[in-house]
């Protein structure tokens, strides 16, 4: 009998398989390690991991907004999930007024809502734990809604309409690994979208776990004062300019996205690299 | 007890036929391995140059459990010694006869509920707390324990928290009507064994000297056959004379399994006696040596009869695998005065229902809240990794260090024991953990102790 030849180390338990850096992989590959928690993440994306989590639906990594549906469950696109087995996934958002003296239940500017959708491992914590596989109650708004909408005051004033629909299991059984069914391949990193040009453009400093430049080419004159380029500045004119995407004084994304490594300048000890640099010749060969 | 010896702090090894399981200490986690890497880590192991060994293999990770201490954690189980008083003179009893070394005495009305108003009070919608009655014989004080059972039922479905109840009780008062209250509670109920027949009448007689076995058997059956919410379980105290029966022979463990899981019990435990409040009956290494030899046998039935997909419900071993499938890992071995608190008939706090009336785990009053230097001190002394020689045993996040009050009054005789019994229940689970897998899902069958 032939089988696949096993490994000489095989993760058995679930702490082993939910820690295990395969060969070659980096550090970063592993959940605890990456970035990929926040929004978006730059490894991946473990919002989306929720997004097919209920059958028939696919709602927004983070919103309660369906975004598509499969066909039987097509009545519900462009609607909202309001709550599931009997509990809210929004809730209202507390903070201080403009004064910092009250807290007050907050409004967001654009859409006027006081309330946000949970971050959905949080908003199914309830089914997580005791309903994968089995039907929920889902409650959602009757008609499209693409703004947020306040459930209490929707349901006074308009119809909503409940479904029964799975959840589906979020585990593939026994094991630690992510459900292939709940979270196709490609889902997690689906929703990311140029992190090395626009986060590199954009965080300048350390946000990124490897931090760039900001402040490059720094002399001091003889009266004291402090001249230095910023790195992204097209001309080095010693004057250092304040980030600002709109400034044309500065390299802009489009140029980071086409030539990144022509318009960036290596740093040597803090200053722009030479543009050649000849190589060390290999000591001649005595006979 | 070899193969299970310590040897380093970092890793454990399990061979089986020529490959083998590396149990890597921090965070519990378990992987099977290959003949050459087995031999190789054998020989590290041996020559006690494992140190490097997991970062060699790509396995080292940030600590799981470091040395910060837990602070003021919520407080989430109490068990109320509702009565201080028993109706049975076990010789070793941790409570002294149930009188906790004073005179007995019960738990007024207004104190039970002052308790279950603390639990509840600390509870948030949406999550769980556990009530327990331990201590002496519980249902000597039936009104009360009803009484604070319905004040915790009646502020759980109006605040959205879930409760568990339980209780610990000898089974000698039990009727047919507690049956049904604790069906509509939902209790775990254990009932306290110490075998079958007279082996059991031996350790736990009535005050006058007669035998309680029987008696307790009539009572539980009706309890038994209506288990649907309510569980009723068996926990077995094992002292010398229990493994060393002479009529049974070896296998006695075995037998009492057998037995109670076929008289209907929703989990039959067995635990060895450390600690006695008499300083009798406690198990010595040589006693302990051949229990761990009757626990195997038992866990050896497990096995088959989990292959052979039939429910054997031996708690031991059930809830061993449940946590290595997890990876459990535990900076203590229980909740004690963490999560969890003992409260005396006079509302006392301790420690746990076994530190009620010992000065060791005092821990506040019911009045006066919860001492919270006395708690903050206890934890950042009973963390494992202040334990000697528990800092570098293998076995430290599996065990936590051992039973405090165990530990506090009789040190750790049964270290060989314990290591030798996960030892044993690691190696089950490389073999089940294939084809049972859905053995190991679901918590293990937690009392108020968390453990
Ligand atoms: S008490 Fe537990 S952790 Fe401590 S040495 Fe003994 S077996 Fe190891
Ligand atoms: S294990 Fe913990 S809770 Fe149980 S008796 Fe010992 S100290 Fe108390």
């Amino acid at each position: 009998m032939t089988g696949p030849k096993p490994r000489a180390l095989d993760p058995k338990n679930l702490a082993a398989q939910l820690y295990h850096r395969a060969r070659g992989n980096p550090p970063n590959s592993g959940l605890d390690s990456t970035i990929g928690n926040t929004c978006p993440g730059l490894e991946f994306d473990f919002r989306a991991a929720w997004r097919r989590l209920l059958e028939g639906v696919t709602l927004l990594e983070y919103d309660n907004l369906v975004v598509s549906a499969d066909s039987g469950f097509s009545a519900l696109e462009g609607c909202r999930l309001l709550s599931i087995d009997g509990k809210d996934v929004t809730v209202p958002v507390r903070g201080p007024d403009a004064s910092l003296t009250e807290e007050i239940t907050l409004r967001d500017n654009e859409t006027d809502a006081r309330v946000v959708t949970m971050e959905w491992s949080n908003g199914f914590a309830g089914v997580l734990q005791a309903k994968q596989g089995q039907t929920v109650v889902c409650e959602f708004t009757a008609r499209p809604a693409y703004n947020p909408v306040d459930p209490e005051d929707y349901r006074s004033k308009n119809p909503t309409v409940t479904w029964n629909l799975t959840v589906r299991p979020f585990f593939q059984a026994g094991t630690a690994a992510i459900d292939a069914g709940t979270v196709p391949a490609g889902v997690l990193t689906q929703g990311l979208c140029s992190p090395w040009q626009n986060d590199y453009r954009e965080c300048v400093c350390y946000y990124w776990a490897s931090s760039r430049p900001d402040l490059v080419n720094v002399t001091t004159g003889d009266d004291g004062r402090v001249r230095a380029d910023n790195w992204m500045q097209r001309d080095r004119t010693g004057s250092y300019v304040i980030d600002d995407y709109a400034d044309s004084r500065l390299i802009t994304y489009d140029e980071l996205f086409q030539d990144w490594e022509g318009v960036l300048h290596f740093q040597v000890q803090g200053h722009d690299a030479p543009e050649a640099v000849p190589l060390p010749s290999p000591p001649e060969r005595k006979p | 007890m070899a193969a299970s010896a310590p040897r380093a702090a970092d890793i454990h090894l399990l061979r089986h036929g020529d490959g083998g399981s590396l149990l890597a200490v921090d965070g519990s986690r378990l992987f099977d391995t290959d003949p050459a890497l087995t031999a190789r880590i054998a020989a590290a192991l041996a020559a006690g140059t494992a140190d490097g060994l997991l970062a060699d293999l790509g396995l080292s990770m940030p600590p799981a459990i470091d040395d910060r201490l837990l602070e003021n954690p919520p407080v989430r189980a109490l068990s109320l010694a509702v009565s201080q008083a028993c109706n049975l003179g076990c010789g070793y009893c941790y409570a002294g006869q149930g009188s906790f070394g004073r005179p007995p005495r019960t738990m007024p009305l207004e104190r039970a509920l002052a308790a279950v108003d603390m639990l509840l009070d600390g509870t948030p919608a949406g999550e769980g707390c556990t009530l327990a009655f331990m201590g002496g014989e519980p249902l000597v004080n039936r009104p009360v324990l009803m009484a604070a059972t319905r004040r915790a039922a009646a502020l759980a479905a109006e605040r959205g928290v879930r409760v568990n109840y339980s209780i610990t009780t000898n089974g000698t008062l039990l009727t047919a009507e507690d049956g049904a209250f604790f069906e509509e509670h939902g209790f775990a109920v254990t009932i306290s064994l110490d075998g079958v027949g007279e082996q059991h009448d031996r350790q736990r007689p009535f005050r006058n000297g007669g035998g309680s076995f029987a008696r307790i058997m009539d009572n539980v059956r009706p309890l038994l056959a209506r288990q649907r919410r309510m569980q009723v379980s068996a926990r077995v105290t094992v002292t010398p004379d229990s493994v060393a029966d002479p009529d049974g022979g070896p296998g006695g463990l075995l037998r009492m399994l057998d037995r109670f899981i076929a008289d209907g019990f929703h989990s039959v435990g067995f635990s060895p006696l450390l600690r006695s409040s008499a300083g009798t009956g406690e198990m010595t290494p040589d006693t302990l040596a051949v229990m761990l030899g009757e626990m195997i046998a038992c866990g050896r039935m497990f096995e088959r009869q989990a292959l052979a997909g039939r429910r054997y419900p031996f708690a031991n071993l059930l809830n061993a695998l449940r946590e290595i499938h997890r990876g459990t890992h535990r900076p203590y071995p229980c909740g004690a005065g963490a999560g969890y608190f003992g409260v005396s008939a006079e509302g006392d706090l301790a420690a746990c229902h076994r530190f009620v009336g010992d000065g060791a785990g005092a821990m506040g009053t019911l009045d006066g809240g919860l001492d919270h230097d006395a708690r903050n001190q206890w934890l950042a002394e009973r963390h494992v990794h202040r334990q000697e020689p528990c800092r570098t045993c293998w076995a430290r996040y599996l065990c936590g260090g051992g039973c405090h009050h165990e530990v506090i009054g009789a040190g750790r005789p049964a270290c060989d024991y314990v290591r030798g019994w996960l030892h044993y229940c690691l190696g089950a689970y490389t073999r089940l953990s294939d084809r049972c897998a859905p053995l190991f899902e679901g918590g293990p069958a937690a009392g108020p102790e968390g453990r």
